[in-house]
C-alpha cells in the first residue's frame, strides 16, 4: 500500500508543463486571449446611457418649452431631433430611429405660468426595458428640477439631498466591468483548458497508461491541475497589471486575501473542467459542454452584468452553485472596496463549499471510473 | 500503343512535392489489368502519397498518371470514377449501421437504387457477410469492419481498387481471409493495388514495387526480386557458441559475402559469387550449423531498404 | 444535376446527429432549458436594494419615506450591525445608506436646512445609478407630500411595446439568437474536422464529388435542425414568457432563415480553416464569445467607442437582435428589417464564399 507522494504529483505536473509549453494553442489561450479580451471589452463596455436619440414635437414654441428642451439636450443624455407631426414621431420610434418621442402640447407656457399643471407626453420605446427605465428616470429628474425652479417648494429646498457614490465616485463603467471580465476570463480558461486537455488524454489512451502505474488518482488529478492553476494565476497577474497600469483601476484590498480567493476559485473551476472531461470522456462533447457552461452561466448568471439580486429567489440559489458568482463579489470588492477577510467570509466560504463539492464530484467520478 | 490499352494504371515521371520535401520523386511504372500489384516500403517511403495521387485525392506536382486510359484532370473526378479506394483506417462511420454506411457510399457515387441493392447483395455474399445489415459498425470486429470497408470501396464496380495497408491491425486469421478475397477479386479481372508492410502477405502479389525515400528501388515479381537480389541463395546460420563477434566482423568484411545479417536467433548470409560458399564455408562451419534456404521477401526488403542505409 | 449525393449526405448527417443521445439533448433539450432558465433568471429591474437609514429617532418624515420605499418593492431593510453608515456599506450589509445627522427632517426650515446624505455603493455602477434615482424619486415624493398639483410640469410617459417593462421582452429575442448560434456554429464547425480526424474524409473525397455537394450536404442538416430549434424556442418564448409576436410570421421566418444561413456559413468557414476538432472548437469560441458580448445584450451598442462599434456592426447577432425586437415587439418596420436582413445576408454570403474557396476536394 502506497500513500500520497508529492514527488509523483510533481512528475505528472512536469510532463503537463511540457505539453503546455509545446502547444502554441494552449499558450495563446492562456496569455493572449485574456489580454485581448480585457483591452477590447475594457473599451467597449460603457453602460452609461449617453446621447440617446430622442425625437420631439414642440407645438408651444414658447420660452418655457424651449428652456425645457434646452435642459434636456444640454444634459448630454439626449440628442434631440425635431419631427413635424405626431405620426412622424411614432414612426421614428417604430423604425428604431429614436428611443423616445416627446410631445409638448400647445398652451404649455401659458398654463404653467398661470399655475395650471401641464402634461408633457412622452412615448418611450420599451423593447429594451433597461434603456427605457433609464430614459424615464432622466426625464423625470429634468422635469422635476424645472418644476422646482418655476415654483419653488420650501420643503424641498430646506432639505437638500446630496448623493455620494462610494467606491466609484465617477461611476466609471470600466471600474465595474474590468474586474468582472477578469473573473469571466478565468472561469472560461479553467473549464475550457482542463476539460479539453484531460479529455484528450482519455481519448488518446494515455490516461489508462498513467492509471496502470502505481500513481494514485488524487496524485494524477493534482498533478494535472497544478500547471493549469499556475497558468491561470499568471493570466490573473497579467490582467491585474493591465487593469492597474492601463485602465488606472484602484486596488483597495489585500493582495493576499485576493490571491487566497483566487486559489479557492481555481480549485473549484478546475475541478469543474475535470468533472466535465471525466464524465463525458469524448473531446467533442466535453468541449461542447465546457463551451456551453463556460459561455452562458459564466456570463449571464455570475452577476457580471445582470445582478444576481435582481433574479427570482430560486434562480439566485441556482446562480449560487457556480463559484464564479461568489468570486465576482470578492474580486470587485478587492478592487474597489477593500474589505477584510472577515467581512468577505460569507462569499469566500460559499465559494469554498461550492469548490469542495465540485472537487469531490470530480474525484469520486474519477475513482468510480477506474473500477 | 496497343500494349498500353491493356494497362490498368500507367504512371510516368510522377513527382509530388510538399514544400521542399519530395514525397514521391520521379517514379514510373505500369500495372496490368487483373494484376495484384504490391507497394512495399517503410513508413514515409511515399506509398500512401503515390496511391492518393493515382486515386485523384492529391494533385501531382509533375508527371502523368492515367487509370484505365484517363489522365488526371481538374480535381481528379475522372480518375475517381474509375477507382475504388480503401484507406488504412477502414473509414466507416461507427455510429451508422452497415446498410447505412453502404447507402451513404452509394450516394457519394450517385448509384441508382436498384443497382446499389444488387451490388450490395452481391458483395455481401462475396465477403460471406453473416451479420445483420442493421448492425452498427462499432459492434463489428476489426476484421469484419475491414471487409465491409472493402465492400464500400467496390460498390461502384471500379476497374482498379486501391487498398492502403488494408490489413493493419487485424488478426492473422482475418488477414489470411482478406487476402483470399483479394485473390478472388483478381480472378474476376479486377486490378488490385495494395500497400503493406507485412512481408509474408505481399508474397501473394503478382508484382511488387519497393519504395524508399520517394523512389522505386526495385520492381519485379516476388520470385524475380528474390532471384535477382540473391542469385546464389541464402544460408541460414546458427551459432554453436555464444560469442561470435570476431567472425561476424570477418564475414561482414569478406569480399565473398554479399550480406550477413542477424535474423531472429539465426543469421542470414548471402554469398557474393557462384563459388563464394565453397570458399568461405571452411571458415563458417566450425562455428555455425548452416542450411541453404530460399530467400524470403523479408530478406529482400532488409537488403534493399535497410541495407542501403549503411 | 444529380441530387443523389446531396440526399445521401443529408440522410447520413441526420442519422448521426439524431441517434446520439448526447446530441439529442444538446440539440433539443439544452436550448429550451437555457431559454427558460435565463429568461426567468435575468432581470434588469433593480430590486432588493438593501437600505439602511441613519436618522434621529421618531422622525416622521423619514418614517414615511421608509414606508414608501419598502412598499415600492424596490427596497428591503438592511440588517445593520454597525453605527457607522460608511462601514455598513463597506461590509456589504447595506447598499444604500440615508444619513440625516443633526435634526429631524420635519424641523427643517429655509434658514436651517437639514441636509440628507445618500451614500450609495457604486461597485456596480449600473445599479448605483438606478438606486440613486429611486431614492431621489421617493424622497421627492415624500417631501412634497406627493401632492401632484405641486408639480407643475408632469410627465405622462407611456412605455410603448412593453408597457410593463418586462426584461424578458428584451432578453428572449436575444437568447433565441444565442441559442441558434450555439447550435449552428458549434455543430457545423465540427463538420469537416471530425471527418478529417476520423479519416472518413478520404472516403468522401475518393468519390467523384463536387465541392458544393459536400458543403451543402453539411450545411442543410444543420440548417434544418436550427430551424426546428428556432421554432421551438420561439414557441417557448410565446407560451412561457408571453412575448407578443406582433409582427408578420412570414417576416419573422425570413429573418430566422437568413440568420441561420449566416451562422451555418460561419460554422462551415471555421470548419474549412481548422485542421483539428480542437482548433474548430477554439475557432467557434473565438467567434461566439465576442459575438455574445458585443451583440447589445450585455451592454448597449450605441455607447461603444467608434472602433468597437465596427465589431458590433459586423456581428450578425447585433443585427439579429435589432430586427427580432423590431418584428416581435413593434410589428416590424419593413425598411428597417430589410436593411438589417441585408447586412446579415451579406455576412453570410462572404462567409460562404470563404468556406467555398478554402475547401479543397483534394488532400493537398
Amino acid at each position: 500500500m502506497t500513500f500520497f507522494k508529492w514527488s509523483r504529483t510533481f512528475a505528472i505536473s512536469r510532463k503537463e508543463f511540457f505539453h503546455i509549453f509545446r502547444d502554441p494553442f494552449t499558450l495563446g489561450m492562456a496569455f493572449v486571449l485574456p489580454l485581448l479580451v480585457v483591452v477590447i471589452f475594457g473599451y467597449a463596455m460603457e453602460f452609461n446611457q449617453n446621447n440617446v436619440e430622442v425625437s420631439f414635437l414642440d407645438l408651444d414654441r414658447s420660452q418655457s418649452s424651449r428652456s425645457l428642451l434646452e435642459k434636456m439636450s444640454s444634459s448630454n443624455y439626449f440628442r434631440l431631433k425635431q419631427v413635424r407631426s405626431p405620426e412622424e414621431g411614432m414612426k421614428s420610434v417604430k423604425s428604431d430611429n429614436s428611443k423616445a418621442f416627446i410631445y409638448v402640447p400647445p398652451n404649455f407656457d401659458k398654463n404653467i405660468r398661470s399655475d395650471v399643471s401641464e402634461k408633457i407626453q412622452v412615448l418611450i420605446d420599451g423593447t429594451d426595458s433597461a434603456a427605457a427605465g433609464v430614459i424615464q428616470r432622466y426625464l423625470i429628474q429634468i422635469t422635476n428640477n424645472m418644476s422646482i425652479e418655476v415654483h419653488s417648494n420650501s420643503r424641498v429646498s430646506s432639505t437638500p439631498f446630496v448623493s455620494r457614490y462610494l467606491f466609484n465616485p465617477e461611476l466609471n463603467s470600466k471600474w465595474f466591468s474590468i474586474p468582472g471580465i477578469m473573473v469571466v476570463i478565468m472561469a472560461i480558461l479553467c473549464t475550457l483548458l482542463t476539460s479539453l486537455t484531460i479529455a484528450r488524454e482519455w481519448e488518446k489512451g494515455s490516461m489508462e497508461l498513467l492509471l496502470s502505474t502505481p500513481v494514485k488518482p488524487l496524485e494524477i488529478i493534482l498533478g494535472k491541475l497544478f500547471p493549469y492553476a499556475t497558468l491561470n494565476i499568471i493570466s490573473v497577474v497579467t490582467v491585474y497589471i493591465l487593469a492597474r497600469l492601463w485602465f488606472d483601476l484602484p486596488f483597495r484590498g489585500s493582495h493576499i486575501v485576493f490571491l487566497f480567493a483566487c486559489f479557492i476559485f481555481l480549485a473549484g473551476y478546475l475541478a469543474l473542467g475535470l468533472a466535465i472531461s471525466v464524465i463525458l470522456r469524448q473531446q467533442l462533447t466535453a468541449m461542447q459542454a465546457a463551451m456551453i457552461i463556460g459561455l452562458l452561466p459564466t456570463n449571464l448568471l455570475s452577476g457580471f452584468i445582470f445582478p444576481v439580486e435582481n433574479m427570482p429567489q430560486g434562480f439566485q440559489w441556482l446562480a449560487s452553485i457556480f463559484p464564479v458568482r461568489w468570486f465576482m463579489i470578492v474580486t470587485r470588492d478587492q478592487f474597489l472596496k477593500g474589505s477584510s477577510l472577515v467581512q468577505l467570509s460569507f462569499p469566500i466560504i460559499a465559494m469554498g463549499v461550492a469548490s469542495v463539492i465540485l472537487v469531490s464530484i470530480a474525484v469520486v467520478k474519477f475513482k468510480g471510473d477506474l473500477d | 500503343m496497343s500494349s498500353d490499352a491493356n494497362k490498368a494504371v500507367l504512371v510516368s515521371h510522377l513527382l509530388v512535392q510538399f514544400g521542399e520535401f519530395k514525397a514521391v520523386n520521379d517514379i514510373s511504372f505500369s500495372v496490368d489489368k487483373g494484376e495484384i500489384f504490391g507497394f512495399l516500403g517503410a513508413n514515409g517511403a511515399g506509398k500512401t502519397t503515390s496511391i492518393r495521387v493515382i486515386c485523384g485525392l492529391l494533385k501531382p506536382t509533375a508527371g502523368e498518371v492515367s487509370v484505365g486510359g484517363e489522365v488526371f484532370k481538374g480535381n481528379g473526378d475522372n480518375l475517381k470514377k474509375k477507382v475504388g479506394y480503401m484507406s488504412q483506417k477502414f473509414t466507416l462511420y461507427d455510429d451508422l449501421t452497415v446498410a447505412e454506411n453502404l447507402e451513404f457510399t452509394a450516394s457519394l457515387r450517385k448509384l441508382d437504387q436498384d443497382y446499389f441493392e444488387e451490388r450490395k447483395k452481391y458483395l455481401l455474399d462475396f465477403i460471406q457477410f453473416e451479420y445483420s445489415e442493421k448492425s452498427f459498425v462499432r459492434d463489428l470486429s476489426g476484421g469484419i469492419k475491414q471487409q465491409v470497408a472493402l465492400v464500400a470501396s467496390l460498390l461502384h464496380d471500379p476497374e482498379v481498387i486501391f487498398l492502403d495497408e488494408p490489413t493493419a491491425g487485424v488478426t492473422p486469421v482475418s488477414r489470411a481471409l482478406f487476402w483470399s478475397l483479394i485473390q478472388k477479386l483478381a480472378d474476376h479481372g479486377k486490378t488490385v493495388f495494395v500497400t503493406s508492410h507485412y512481408m509474408d502477405e505481399v508474397e501473394h502479389c503478382h508484382r511488387i514495387a519497393l519504395m524508399r525515400g520517394g523512389e522505386i528501388i526495385a520492381l519485379d515479381t516476388p520470385k524475380g526480386l528474390k532471384s535477382s537480389q540473391f542469385p546464389y541463395g541464402i544460408y541460414q546460420l546458427t551459432a554453436k557458441a555464444e560469442d561470435i563477434t570476431d567472425i561476424e566482423k570477418a564475414l561482414q568484411r569478406s569480399s565473398e559475402v554479399e550480406s550477413f545479417q542477424p535474423h531472429g536467433i539465426h543469421y542470414h548470409l548471402a554469398p557474393k559469387k557462384d563459388n563464394s560458399w565453397e570458399k568461405i564455408s571452411p571458415l563458417i562451419l566450425p562455428r555455425f550449423t548452416a542450411k541453404k534456404i530460399r530467400p524470403s521477401l523479408e530478406d529482400v526488403f532488409i537488403k534493399l531498404v535497410e541495407g542501403k542505409n549503411r | 444535376m444529380n441530387w443523389k449525393t446531396l440526399r445521401g449526405f443529408i440522410k447520413k448527417e441526420f442519422r448521426q446527429s439524431l441517434r446520439d443521445p448526447v446530441m439529442q439533448r444538446l440539440i433539443f433539450l439544452a436550448p429550451m432549458l437555457q431559454l427558460t432558465v435565463f429568461g426567468f433568471a435575468l432581470n434588469n429591474e433593480t430590486r432588493d436594494i438593501r437600505m439602511a437609514i441613519f436618522s434621529k429617532p421618531n422622525d416622521t418624515v423619514i418614517q414615511r419615506f421608509q414606508d414608501k420605499a419598502l412598499a415600492s418593492g424596490w427596497f428591503i431593510k438592511a440588517n445593520v450591525s454597525e453605527n457607522d453608515p460608511f462601514m455598513s456599506i463597506q461590509s456589504g450589509e447595506a447598499e444604500v445608506a440615508i444619513v440625516i445627522k443633526d435634526k429631524k427632517v420635519e424641523a427643517a426650515t429655509l434658514l436651517e436646512p437639514v441636509p440628507i446624505q445618500i451614500l450609495i455603493s457604486a461597485v456596480n455602477s449600473l445599479r448605483a445609478q438606478a438606486i440613486e434615482s429611486y431614492v431621489q424619486a421617493i424622497l421627492n415624493d415624500t417631501l412634497t407630500g406627493n401632492n401632484s398639483s405641486q408639480k407643475l410640469i408632469q410627465i405622462e410617459t407611456k412605455i410603448l411595446y412593453n408597457p410593463r417593462m418586462e426584461t424578458s421582452y428584451f432578453l428572449i429575442p436575444a437568447l433565441i439568437g444565442i441559442i441558434i448560434c450555439l447550435i449552428t456554429v458549434l455543430l457545423t464547425s465540427m463538420a469537416f474536422t471530425r471527418e478529417r480526424e476520423a479519416g472518413t474524409m478520404e472516403t468522401i473525397l475518393s468519390a467523384p464529388i463536387q465541392k458544393w455537394e459536400i458543403i451543402l450536404g453539411k450545411a442543410i442538416p444543420s440548417t434544418l435542425l436550427a430551424a426546428v430549434n428556432s421554432f421551438l424556442t420561439c414557441s417557448a418564448g410565446a407560451v412561457v414568457f408571453g412575448i407578443p409576436f406582433t409582427g408578420s410570421l412570414f417576416l419573422l421566418s425570413l429573418v430566422l432563415a437568413t440568420f441561420i444561413f449566416t451562422t451555418v456559413a460561419i460554422g462551415i468557414a471555421i470548419s474549412t480553416i481548422s485542421q483539428t476538432q480542437q482548433q474548430a472548437m477554439m475557432g467557434s469560441f473565438l467567434f461566439l464569445f465576442p459575438a455574445l458580448l458585443l451583440s447589445g445584450l450585455m451592454f448597449p451598442v450605441e455607447n461603444m467607442p467608434p472602433f468597437m462599434k465596427v465589431f458590433s456592426e459586423i456581428n450578425p447577432m447585433t443585427h439579429f437582435n435589432y430586427i427580432m425586437r423590431n418584428i416581435i415587439l413593434k410589428g416590424g418596420d419593413l425598411e428597417f428589417v430589410l436593411i438589417h436582413v441585408g447586412v446579415i445576408l451579406g455576412i453570410g454570403i462572404i462567409s460562404f464564399y470563404l468556406a467555398f474557396r478554402n475547401f479543397k476536394t483534394t488532400l493537398n
